[in-house]
């Protein structure tokens, strides 16, 4: 099939279904009206059948004209004669101008890629750490993840376009790390008013208001609490906790968090590592989730008080399974396996090693201060040392402040090797704030105890 | 045209509208008479662009081939943002929302709108069949099928609903495929 033949049979379109029902109905239409004139001519006289022009007596007929174009109506040429349009409207239709909307259009969505890619570009930092929290997520990082979050939205703080996705996935972090007040924070600020009222954005909803209840329990617990200085005493425990339990009808305080009161309370005036246990069980209980920061590492020691190691390291390795940087787990475990008889050293230092491999540099300090323990349980006191300095150094680097149970370990270890410089420069430092070391330090220094004895026998002076 | 055919076609307008435009392009390239322009027509030929039969079979399979990928393309491009922001990072801020609404708007109608009429890509069947050299039969044949193909489906609104349902999915699972990709990613901490 040549070009010309190609022209002569132009492509059968969608649109040509509609034209072929209207060329068909046209059709129609002229047949009925030919016959119509047919008759017409047949019944007239014979004269007027035939008009005949003056003048032109050899005039051809219209019937022969020949073609016309479908276009213009002017006859088609020799040239031309196959083709259905004449070849100034060929030369026309191949120059036609495209349509202008058409081109806006297609302006228009290059114009949008172009912002798309800007905004991806833009949105790339951004979205690179909220990957990197979710992969932490994943591997069970949780301190690594919450870090990423918080620089993710530190950077974008003063910006108008965050992402909802990361907002709600740091607010459910925040949650389960234990953090309600920075998980509302970030939805009372970062969450857009409409989005929050949508049905599947209860849970967030649900986030402020426990806030809301656990620190309104908070207040109402502190004028509880302040009526009473000495809560040992059976009369005023009965009456504190009657006041707390009467909280738990009342919808505007949390549950959780009376509770917990509950437990301070208990710990408070001495009762039992048994019912502590018990009560801690009964948070656990009506905790969702949110608060087991505040109940975890303290069931790991209390289990390991009412029960040995082995239940201890039953709660342990929960913790451990829902966050390995859980620093308080390694802590409070480390604590319990210390404070046996005869302290498994071994277990001490696998459970630092662990620490270390699990939270390499957020939680350096913790992992070192594992370390000297275990060093100092294995008789390397020197190391133990060097192990601690290297711990202060990583609080200056990380911008903590240490613990007076911090200090005294560091006291602790600098007694045992027989550092008295560095003692007494503790000693120093401590005295500028009015501080003391514990007694139990002294009891080092002057040979009464070994370092082993101190770590066990610490009355929960050292960390 | 069927009811459901135009439907699609006036929802996704943008699309229908930059195809016709790649394919007056391709015409004026080679030299094909283009018969109808209007394409903001309330009828059968909305958004179409009628045109003659094209000279040769390289040129059929351009007209017909080439808004496709051209479609395709700049769907990829528009939703490569449009799709992350909208749905995966649900991105908030009124600039954000507005123009990678826009965006997703005009990739979802590209997308839906690629493949040459039916008509079309028989066209290019039967001009490849009877005119194509024997190179040309095996270069052009996949191209050729895939508009065949792809024409059959997306006037019978299946390539939309595709779409619909793969935008649907995105919605629903949205958190899986977020974790997903930040597992399948290399460790972007650094």
């Amino acid at each position: 099939m040549n070009k010309r033949e190609n022209e002569r049979n132009p492509v059968e379109t969608p649109a040509h279904d509609a034209a072929h029902d209207a060329l068909a109905e046209e059709l129609e239409a002229l047949r009925d009206l030919f016959q119509k004139e047919l008759d017409r001519a047949k019944n007239a006289p014979d004269d007027a059948a035939l008009p005949v022009k003056d003048g032109a007596p050899d005039a051809p007929p219209d019937a022969d004209e020949g073609p016309v174009c479908a276009c213009c109506g002017a006859p088609l040429t020799d040239a031309d004669a196959d083709a259905p349009y004449c070849e100034e409207c060929l030369t026309q239709m191949r120059t036609r101008p495209v349509h202008a909307a058409a081109a806006l259009f297609v302006l228009a969505a290059f114009l949008l890629a172009a912002v798309g890619l800007y905004l991806f570009s833009d949105s790339a930092a951004q979205w690179r750490q909220l990957f990197s929290a979710q992969r932490a997520v994943q591997e069970h990082r949780l301190l690594d993840a919450a870090d990423r979050y918080g620089d993710c939205f530190l950077m974008n703080a003063d910006r108008d376009s965050v992402s909802l996705t990361g907002i709600k996935a740091y607010a459910d972090l925040c949650r389960s790390l234990g953090d309600v007040d920075l998980a509302a924070l970030l939805v009372d600020a970062r969450f857009p008013g409409p989005l929050l009222k949508l049905p599947w954005n209860a849970r967030y909803r649900a986030l402020l208001k426990l806030q809301a209840q656990f620190a309104a329990t908070e207040q109402v617990a502190i004028d509880i609490f302040g009526a009473y200085d000495d809560y040992t005493d059976a009369a005023v425990y009965e009456d504190v906790d009657a006041q707390l339990c009467a909280l738990r009808t009342d919808d505007t305080y949390a549950p959780v968090a009376v509770e917990y009161i509950r437990y301070l309370l208990m710990k408070a005036a001495g009762k039992p590592a048994a019912l502590q246990m018990q009560q801690l069980e009964q948070m656990e209980a009506v905790d969702d989730g949110c608060y087991t920061g505040y109940y975890l590492a303290a069931m790991i020691e209390l289990a390991g008080e009412t029960g040995g190691p082995d239940a201890a390291r039953t709660y342990f390795q929960t913790a451990i399974e829902r966050n390995g940087q859980d620093q308080n787990a390694y802590d409070a475990f480390v604590r319990v396996l210390r404070r046996q008889p005869a302290p498994d050293t071994a277990a001490i230092f696998s459970v630092a090693q662990a620490a270390q491999a699990n939270a390499p540099a957020r939680g350096k300090p913790v992992w070192l201060r594992l370390f000297a323990v275990s060093d100092l349980l294995r008789g390397d006191d020197a190391q133990a040392l060097r192990e601690m300095q290297l711990y202060m150094t990583a609080c200056y680097e990380q911008q903590l402040s240490l613990t007076m149970e911090e200090w005294n370990l560091y006291a602790l270890c600098a007694a045992a090797a027989g550092d008295e410089d560095a003692c007494a420069q503790i000693e120093t430092a401590l005295g500028s704030a009015q501080l003391k070391l514990s007694p139990v330090i002294g009891r080092v220094r002057a040979g009464t105890w070994t370092a082993a004895e101190a770590l066990r026998k610490d009355g929960g002076d050292i960390a | 045209m069927n009811g459901i055919d135009r439907v699609i076609r006036v929802l996704t307008a943008p699309g229908v509208w930059i195809r016709s435009f790649w394919v007056h392009l391709l015409c004026r390239i080679w030299a094909v008479p283009v018969t109808e322009t209007r394409l903001f027509q309330n009828k059968a030929t909305f958004g179409h662009l009628q045109h003659m039969a094209p000279p040769t079979v390289g040129a059929a399979f351009a007209i017909g081939f080439v808004p496709a990928l051209l479609n395709r393309l700049l769907a990829l491009l528009l939703f490569l943002s449009s799709l992350l922001g909208l749905f995966l990072f649900r991105m908030t801020g009124w600039v954000a929302l507005s123009a990678n609404t826009l965006a997703f708007w005009f990739a979802f109608s590209l997308y839906v709108n690629t493949y040459p009429p039916a008509e079309h890509a028989r066209r290019m069947q039967t001009m490849l069949r009877g005119q194509g050299t024997r190179a040309q039969k095996i270069l052009l044949a996949p191209g050729t099928f895939c508009c065949a193909v792809g024409s059959f489906l997306e006037r019978r609104g299946v390539t939309f609903l595709l779409a619909c349902a793969g935008l649907a999915a995105l919605v629903l699972w949205q958190g899986a495929l977020f974790a997903a990709i930040a597992r399948w990613l290399p460790n972007l901490e650094g």
